[in-house]
């Protein structure tokens, strides 16, 4: 009896239960500190330096999360078989990353290999580029959801917005206005914009690394090749329109504009929140003006800048998410990126993406403060987007970027006077072929040195041509002598000027190393900052860059002579001269 | 001996009756799970589901395995239209034992391309599709071409200097895609039912009304939602896709039900290669999608019942297969 009864017993039992809980969840026991787990999923990301604002608190509150125990996303306790997940990551520009994913498959011994669970570039044109040069898909780009978005402007001053509306009867404003108003025989002058300059000042970054640049020269492409191609109604930039010479040349006219270019993004967010002598109109993302706009920058905005959207049109940057198909990236990884982007596009994450000036990525957060039009932006714009071309018109629009960039006079200036001896002289030598490096074999550079008095060691000639000399120069540098530097500048402005043909269509600039108080000079401060006065009233004005080296350079004089160019002191040091250089360079 | 034996029969006999009686009794008590398949053993199954309907799947499958304890069942995402790298006939690999696809003339093209081991589809939800737009857009679009419809948006696609730019998915990865161009294969012929040659013969109409006016968007919904009127005049999609951006909630957005009408009707069809206890196990976790609970969650996500809509037109999957080659070599 017993033994039947054992039989029945399991069924007896179940029938009373009446079927049973098949799930059931336990928490995980939370973990202290923000050290990752033993048997935590460790993900990496390389993500664009504008996501910096919210970026590095979102993946702390992501770790913090898993390390008590919680899942981010979903707030609830870890389940028995849900695994931890750490996220490492930092900035980096998306061009510089995009080549590093590209090393990492064709190039794997270059100095530059990025391999990151997730790229997050600041628009996907990046990750067709990857995957044209790579051969193969690298990112699926419908798998890549967009995690903040905001759209590419020209930030102008807002009274020289309305000076070219006004002008062209509140009509809608784009590239075509902007070409007017530097082709206007007065420039600004006839705009009714007060002041004694005729030329235009705008700015861009280098389209091979920044993502509002690259964005930016697309743009300008199909601006051109709708006012200079056959079609003016065409949908996706073509091939053939970026090969086409009339376009280009009318790429090189917009470009026309540029007072000078840099590699940096921050570097003209400073530069314009000085004020319209220093640039008219930049090219940044919507976010970027916001912040200015807020008094975020060093330099407090006299007037509030607004976002032009271009009538012709411009682009979103969604800064999306991408997982590369490559081996360095696991399953379980590949996984875990999905739930970081899962959790970064939730609405708590989304709304702080809001408050740092973006538009959020996820359609139940809706768009409010701070994109409202009293920091000058347009919650309603862009009314007009581009097409994102196939990825050779984009490869094709990067190649063509030597060929349509406002090219350069550059006077290297160094102070090679006694004070100079030493690691001061030996550092100035690395960093400025460090400087001649990153310079454009199209630009035509000049070396100057001076100490008591004022020598051209290398004249002002195609680059291509006169490296060698260049370097040798550089390389035979000697410091001795007292310090002339006001002849030097005034010498250099003059070499600029009486410089061959063509120069009201090349930057023309003085890069000026100086260590010390003027000693030796026939003439005077106010003399060079006349003569720079002077020169801000032509069609194509002389920039004196200023680099104040060590602690002993004349800080008052140079800001004197950058407040007269309209530019800003430099300073360095023997330690960090390099990078200085290397980030001027990058203007040209 | 004769006591013992007796009391054993008579204690099988009463478990019988009760069981029977239980199993008879289920059905009529609205809030008991649904009757399962006679299986000895625990099963645990492997469901593939289309993204759009994969919040709702996730809730019931957790509901399910819950409540049925034999039974525990697994969502899979489902990458792409047809789920060909997940089902397959290779004993090495173990398939799925079902799929809830987004429409039955995808599961009509999967067993076009080869994957002829699905049951019978079952429609477990619904979702049929609409033209959205902002207001202001509409109002200036009716104004020159008249209410939004396959003939004003033809009209538009071959106005000269006036280009059109319509909104939807990739017809190569999702259904919803695919759903328009089988509405709009069958405007010119005027036809209910399309077969491959009415495809074929539509071709011409179809390219003055998609190429280089078609915007295909990974998420086209969120970008209405998120970039406003810069994404296009019109988009077509589905209404789960539309609620789920919550643009049907916005004042100065509108949806117009598309005509002939196509519908995303999730069908979940068993994998007929599976063990006959895991298909035993799909059809029960279809008859639980299917029971009134479960039907009354659909609007938490944005879905609808079966048969909300009438399909104006169906396409066999020849007629899918050609429209979707058509997509492959005319769309971008």
């Amino acid at each position: 009896m017993k033994k039947y009864l054992l039989i029945l017993m399991p069924f007896l039992l179940a029938l009373a239960c009446g079927g049973g809980d098949g799930g059931g969840s336990s928490s995980a026991n939370p973990t202290p500190g923000l050290q990752p787990a033993a048997n935590a999923v460790q993900i990496s990301i390389l993500y664009a330096p504008e996501s910096e604002l919210y970026m590095p608190a979102a993946i702390e509150q992501f770790n913090r999360a898993y390390t008590e125990g919680r899942n981010p996303v979903s707030g609830q306790p870890l389940a028995d078989n849900e695994t931890p997940i750490f996220v490492t990551g930092e900035p980096a520009s998306s061009g510089t990353v995009a080549q590093g994913i590209i090393n990492a498959f064709i190039a794997p011994n270059n100095a530059n290999v990025a391999k990151p669970t997730i790229f997050g570039p600041s628009v996907s044109h990046w990750l067709a580029l990857v995957n044209y040069q790579v051969g193969r898909q690298v990112f699926d780009l419908a798998d890549s959801p967009p995690t903040a978005l905001a759209p590419v402007v020209i930030a102008i001053w807002e009274s020289r917005l309305k000076a070219i509306q006004e002008k062209n009867g509140g009509e809608a404003v784009g590239w075509e206005e902007l070409l007017e108003v530097l082709n206007s025989p007065n420039g600004w002058a006839d705009y009714n914009i007060p002041g004694d300059r005729t030329t235009v000042y705008y700015g861009h970054t280098d389209p091979l690394v920044s993502s509002t640049a690259l964005s930016t020269l697309i743009a300008e492409f199909y601006a051109s090749a709708r006012y200079n191609g056959d079609n003016a109604n065409f949908r996706r930039l073509a091939l053939e329109q970026v090969n086409d010479p009339q376009v280009q040349q009318g790429v090189r006219n917009i470009e026309q504009l540029i007072r000078h270019y840099s590699s940096r993004t921050t570097e003209f967010k400073e530069y314009i929140a000085q004020g319209p002598n220093y640039l008219d109109f930049v090219a940044l993302e919507e976010n970027d003006l916001i912040y200015i706009n807020q008094g975020k920058t060093a330099y407090q905005p006299p007037e509030k800048l607004v976002a032009l959207y271009p009538k012709e049109g411009t682009f979103w940057h969604e800064h999306p998410f991408a997982i590369p198909q490559a081996d360095w990236v696991t399953p379980e990884q590949r996984a875990a990126a999905k739930t970081f982007t899962d959790f970064i596009r939730s609405e708590p994450i989304q709304q702080r993406v809001l408050e740092s000036g973006f538009r959020p990525a996820n359609p139940q957060v809706p768009v409010g403060y701070p994109i409202v039009a009293e920091l000058g932006v347009d919650p309603n714009q862009p009314a007009n987007i581009l097409e994102v071309p196939d990825p050779d018109v984009i490869a094709a629009v990067q190649a063509s970027w030597q060929y349509v960039k406002k090219q350069a006079d550059v006077l290297l200036v160094i102070d090679t006077s006694g004070s100079m001896q030493g690691d001061k002289i030996e550092q100035a030598r690395t960093a400025a072929t460090a400087f001649l490096d990153k310079m454009p074999a199209q630009n035509q550079v000049g070396l100057v040195t001076f100490s008591e008095s004022v020598n051209t060691l290398v004249p002002l000639a195609s680059f291509e041509g006169n490296q060698a000399q260049v370097r040798n120069g550089i390389n035979s540098l000697d410091a001795q002598g007292d310090t002339a530097l006001y002849d030097a500048i005034q010498q250099s402005i003059e070499i600029l000027q009486n410089f061959g043909t063509g120069k009201e269509e090349r930057i023309q600039a003085i890069v000026i190393l100086s260590d010390g108080q003027d000693t030796a000079s026939n003439g005077s401060l106010q003399q060079v900052v006349e003569q720079i006065n002077l020169s801000r009233q032509e069609r194509n004005p002389v920039i004196v860059i200023p680099v104040a080296y060590g602690a002993d350079a004349d800080i008052n004089a140079l800001n004197a002579i950058a407040r007269a160019s309209a530019t800003k002191v430099q300073s360095g040091d023997p330690a960090n001269i390099q990078k200085v250089l290397e980030v001027i360079s990058s203007y040209f | 001996m004769q006591q013992s034996k007796f009391l054993f029969f008579a204690i099988i006999g009463l478990a019988v009756v009760v069981v029977i009686g239980m199993v008879l009794a289920r059905p009529l008590l609205p809030d008991q799970p649904v009757p399962l398949p006679a299986a000895a053993q625990a099963v645990s199954i492997r469901v593939a589901v289309a993204p759009s309907i994969r919040p709702w799947a996730e809730q019931a499958a957790r509901a399910f395995s819950q409540q049925e304890a034999r039974i525990q069942v697994q969502v899979v995402e489902v990458e792409g239209l047809v789920p060909g790298g997940l089902f397959t006939t290779n004993p090495q690999v173990t398939s799925p034992a079902g799929w809830l696809a987004e429409a039955s003339f995808v599961v009509d093209l999967a067993r076009e391309e080869g994957l002829d081991q699905f049951g019978a589809a079952v429609p477990v939800a619904e979702s049929a599709l609409a033209w959205g737009t902002f207001n202001d857009k509409q109002a200036s679009f009716e104004q020159v071409y008249g209410p939004v419809s396959w003939d004003s948006i033809h009209a538009k696609g071959t106005a000269p200097a006036d280009p059109l730019n319509l909104v939807m998915t990739a017809p190569d990865n999702s259904a919803e895609g695919l759903a328009v161009l089988i509405s709009a294969a069958a405007v010119p012929l005027n036809r209910t039912v399309l077969s491959a040659a009415d495809v074929r013969q539509s071709e011409p109409w179809l390219v003055e009304t998609f190429q280089d006016n078609t915007r295909l968007l990974p998420r086209p919904a969120e970008a209405f939602a998120t970039q406003g009127r810069s994404v296009g005049d019109v988009g077509l999609l589905s209404l789960v896709t539309w609620r789920r951006a919550r643009l049907p909630e916005r004042t100065d957005f509108s949806l117009t039900p598309l005509q002939p009408a196509v519908v995303l009707n999730y069908p979940l069809v068993t994998w007929t290669g599976a063990p006959p206890a895991e298909q035993a196990a799909v059809e029960a976790f279809r008859n639980f999608l299917l029971s009134e609970p479960q039907q009354q969650t659909l609007a938490d996500f944005f879905l609808d019942r079966p048969g909300t809509a009438s399909p104006g037109v169906q396409a066999d999957g020849e007629a899918v297969q050609a429209l979707l080659r058509w997509a492959e070599r005319t769309l971008r």
